[in-house]
């Protein structure tokens, strides 16, 4: 069966190849010749699929709901012939998942594509409240669209990256329609806020996360308090690693602490400073640690090293560009600068292993480089004026033989006139 | 006279020793009879000296550079720079290198056009002058070549322009091209083969016609200029007079070098990138400023023919006409100054002004 068909969806794709020639296919026997020519409720039922990836790839509306479209009118639509019509709410999965679930069937169009879109639906929150029943959760259709279904890397489909937190939004934004399961419906307005969506919605950062990064699409589901550190971490590695071994991984798991989002929020990610960090009042250690504890000494020491890290770095670009204003070729000190300032991005990444002695030994590097920086900047800033100095000594030099010349030659001139007066 | 002097110095100097072997004395005897024209303009002969004493700082510094530089894509840029920023005094090395060369270039055509408004080519010194021209267009050359050395932005792309000058010629321009870069683009290639040029070829072709330009000179001895009113002041000594007021300038040009490389160090600027673009206005060098401009202001074509070829096709026939101009003005030395040469030399020197401000003023 599933051989005929996909012979039968080749042969279609051989006879009428085009992408919005819905007409020419009813030609061919399709149903979008009846349904263009009737009242606006059925024209709009086939108005996109010109566009739809399915139709482009040669499948017919009869793929998906059934009948017979080798004949006209109502016999097309023939329960007899499988025809299904409008599919029920919550067999829209069963009914997607009988091709993107079959590996044989989809290879043929996407060799690298998934095929467990319906096993991880069927565990994800909208997937277990449907099988209870619930009519208003999200099935294949909310979030892919209906005959208009467009593939996820074209920037119009609603799962294209950049779009899909407006597509989550559609339902868990509409505070009426989410009022029965008692869940926040500001998501997206923080997400928005957020590093992530400042990077995605604002700067278009393609690789920046969207809703469904850390929630998951097709097994969407909420983290739960201790899997946000491995959700975080799936591209925040080496912070992921350093906070398994600090002493936090324990102590939030103790407390039922939201691991990353109890400092850094969750929807609301925001641009991490130094003032998170430390004894300030706007540090987040303090919520926890008060004067005296282990914790907030180290808070402090930490913010302490980070600034005074931050400080030489300054210091060293600073004399470094004193000196290339002397026009003094510090060039190796471009790299010294990229090194101070990556080894302070290492040093902030370290402060996630909540040691002050940590800190300090990641950020020693950082510090050496700032030394040299500011020798190097120092040592030309003195070489500039030893040049100067050298030019005043060379010219004394040089200027008092040219006098001795100029004594002498007049008195070779004065020697050699005198006879001839004489 | 040799006898005399053999007899004045002490037996077992130093003195007495070389002038049994050699017959020092004849030099010396030789020295104290040549004779240099003292009149209003004798102080253009000192330019001749000036140019002589620059190339011999180039050859100084540039034989030091070659102590460290090692030519290629990959080292050429961090050579000059390791010069100039690890090596002991290699800045003022490599300045007074770069600051030399263009002075060097300046005092030379300032020579030139003293000696053509002096009318010093005309018989029997054209082949002096010739000589003199040739190793003008030489000291170019060492320009061109040692300015892509640092395999800098500037120098690569300053570069690509000037050797694209010598594939418009018809016929023989393609071979040219591929003769100055060593393939069809400026590349490593070009960098050694330019590096060939600077430091063996151009050094190998000069120093002949250096020599023959001085031994012209001291076996023709300096012009006296052809004045309706000739000075009636004596010839100065050669040695010692003139040589010490040769050495008190070479003094001052040597602290105007020292000046120059200290307070206005020869800049190294960015690595040459081929996949970059050209950087806005790029410019040759002051010196062929003039023919970029020419090359710059001719439309692109006249009647049908490209214009930048008619442009080095010009210059060409200008260089030779200029080269060969003892041979236009051969007759009458006597008579003072000729006024249709003399123009000639302003509307040369004025053109040649007026092309390098423009082109250096061209965006």
């Amino acid at each position: 069966m599933k051989t005929t068909l996909l012979i039968l969806s080749l042969a279609m794709i051989a006879a009428v190849p085009a992408a919005g020639q819905v007409g020419r296919k009813s030609d061919s026997g399709s149903c979008a010749a009846c349904h263009v020519g009737l009242d606006a409720k059925n024209r709009a039922i086939v108005k996109g699929c010109e566009k739809d990836v399915h139709f482009e790839r040669g499948l017919l509306c009869s793929d998906c709901h059934g009948g017979d479209p080798t004949v006209k009118d109502e016999d097309a639509m023939d329960p007899a012939k499988g025809f299904v019509g409008a599919p029920e709410w919550k067999k829209i999965p069963e009914l997607c998942g009988k091709c993107h679930s079959d590996p044989n069937y989809m290879r043929h169009f996407n060799p690298l594509g998934n095929v467990d879109q319906l096993e991880k639906y069927r565990t994800s929150r909208h997937g277990i409240l449907l099988a209870k029943g619930d009519r208003k959760v999200a099935v294949c259709t909310s979030c892919h669209g209906v005959h208009g279904t467009l593939a996820v890397d074209n920037p119009n489909s609603p799962v294209y990256r950049p779009n899909v937190p407006q597509t989550c939004n559609r339902c868990h934004g509409d505070a009426a329609y989410m009022a029965p399961y008692h869940i926040p419906t500001d998501q997206y307005g923080k997400y928005a806020r957020s590093v992530h969506g400042v990077a995605l919605l604002g700067k278009h950062t393609k690789g920046a996360p969207a809703c469904n990064d850390c929630h998951g699409n097709h097994g969407a589901v909420p983290p739960g308090v201790n899997d946000i550190e491995a959700v975080c971490a799936t591209c925040h590695s080496i912070n992921g690693e350093l906070y398994d071994q600090s002493p936090h991984r324990d102590a939030f798991k103790a407390a039922g602490f939201k691991q990353c989002a109890q400092c850094h929020d969750h929807h609301l990610v925001l641009h991490p400073t130094d003032a998170m960090l430390g004894v300030g009042e706007a540090a987040t250690c303090v919520e926890c640690h008060s004067p005296g504890d282990a914790g907030y000494v180290a808070a402090a020491r930490m913010r302490q090293f980070l600034d005074s890290l931050e400080i030489r770095q300054a210091q060293a670009k600073s004399l470094l560009d004193s000196a290339r204003a002397l026009d003094m070729d510090v060039a190796d000190g471009d790299a010294l600068l990229e090194a101070i300032r990556q080894n302070l991005i290492e040093a902030r990444t370290a402060i996630h292993a909540f040691s002050d002695k940590h800190v300090a030994e990641v950020g020693s590097t950082g510090l050496e480089a700032a030394r040299k920086a500011d020798s190097l900047a120092r040592a030309a800033i003195f070489e500039h004026e030893f040049r100067r100095l050298g030019f005043g000594v060379a010219t004394l030099i040089i200027m008092g033989t040219a006098l001795l010349l100029y004594l002498k030659i007049r008195q070779i001139e004065r020697r050699k006139r005198k006879p001839a007066a004489r | 006279m040799a006898e005399r002097t053999t007899s004045t110095a002490s037996p077992g100097s130093p003195g007495r020793w070389l002038e049994e072997r050699y017959g020092l004395s004849k030099v010396r005897d030789w020295a104290s009879h040549k004779t240099v024209p003292v009149h209003r303009g004798s102080v253009w002969y000192y330019f001749g000296g000036v140019s002589l004493f620059l190339f011999i700082v180039q050859v100084v510094t540039g034989v030091l550079l070659l102590l460290y530089y090692r030519v290629g894509v990959e080292s050429s840029y961090e050579s000059v720079r390791f010069i100039i920023t690890k090596v002991p005094f290699g800045w003022l090395i490599r300045s007074i290198h770069s600051w030399g060369a263009n002075l060097m270039i300046l005092a030379a055509m300032i020579h030139m056009f003293s000696v053509f408004f002096e009318r010093a080519y005309v018989k029997p010194r054209e082949l002096t002058w010739v000589s003199g021209f040739l190793l003008l267009l030489l000291v170019m050359g060492f320009g061109f070549s040692g300015y892509l050395l640092p395999w800098n932005k500037l120098s690569y792309f300053a570069t690509k322009v000037g050797t694209d000058i010598a594939g418009v010629l018809p016929w023989a321009g393609g071979f040219l091209l591929r003769f100055l870069r060593g393939s069809e683009d400026v590349t490593g290639a070009t960098l050694s083969r330019f590096f060939g040029f600077h430091a063996a070829i151009l050094p190998a072709i000069f120093t002949v016609f250096l020599t023959v330009h001085l031994l012209f000179v001291q076996v023709q001895g300096m012009s006296q200029p052809h004045l309706k009113k000739p000075s009636t002041k004596p010839p100065m000594p050669f040695f010692p007079n003139f040589v010490l007021r040769d050495l008190l300038l070479w003094l001052i040009v040597l602290n105007l070098l020292a000046l120059l490389a200290v307070f206005f160090p020869w800049e190294l600027g960015d690595k040459a990138d081929p996949f970059a673009s050209a950087p806005a206005g790029i410019k040759p060098e002051w010196y062929f400023l003039g023919a970029f401009a020419v090359l710059r202001l001719l439309p692109a074509h006249i009647l049908g023919v490209p214009g930048d070829l008619l442009g080095v096709i010009g210059i060409g026939l200008g260089l030779v006409f200029w080269a060969l101009f003892p041979w236009w003005d051969r007759h009458a030395p006597e008579g003072g100054r000729k006024a249709w040469a003399v123009a000639i030399g302003v509307i040369v020197l004025l053109s040649f002004s007026l092309l390098t401000y423009l082109g250096g003023r061209a965006s």
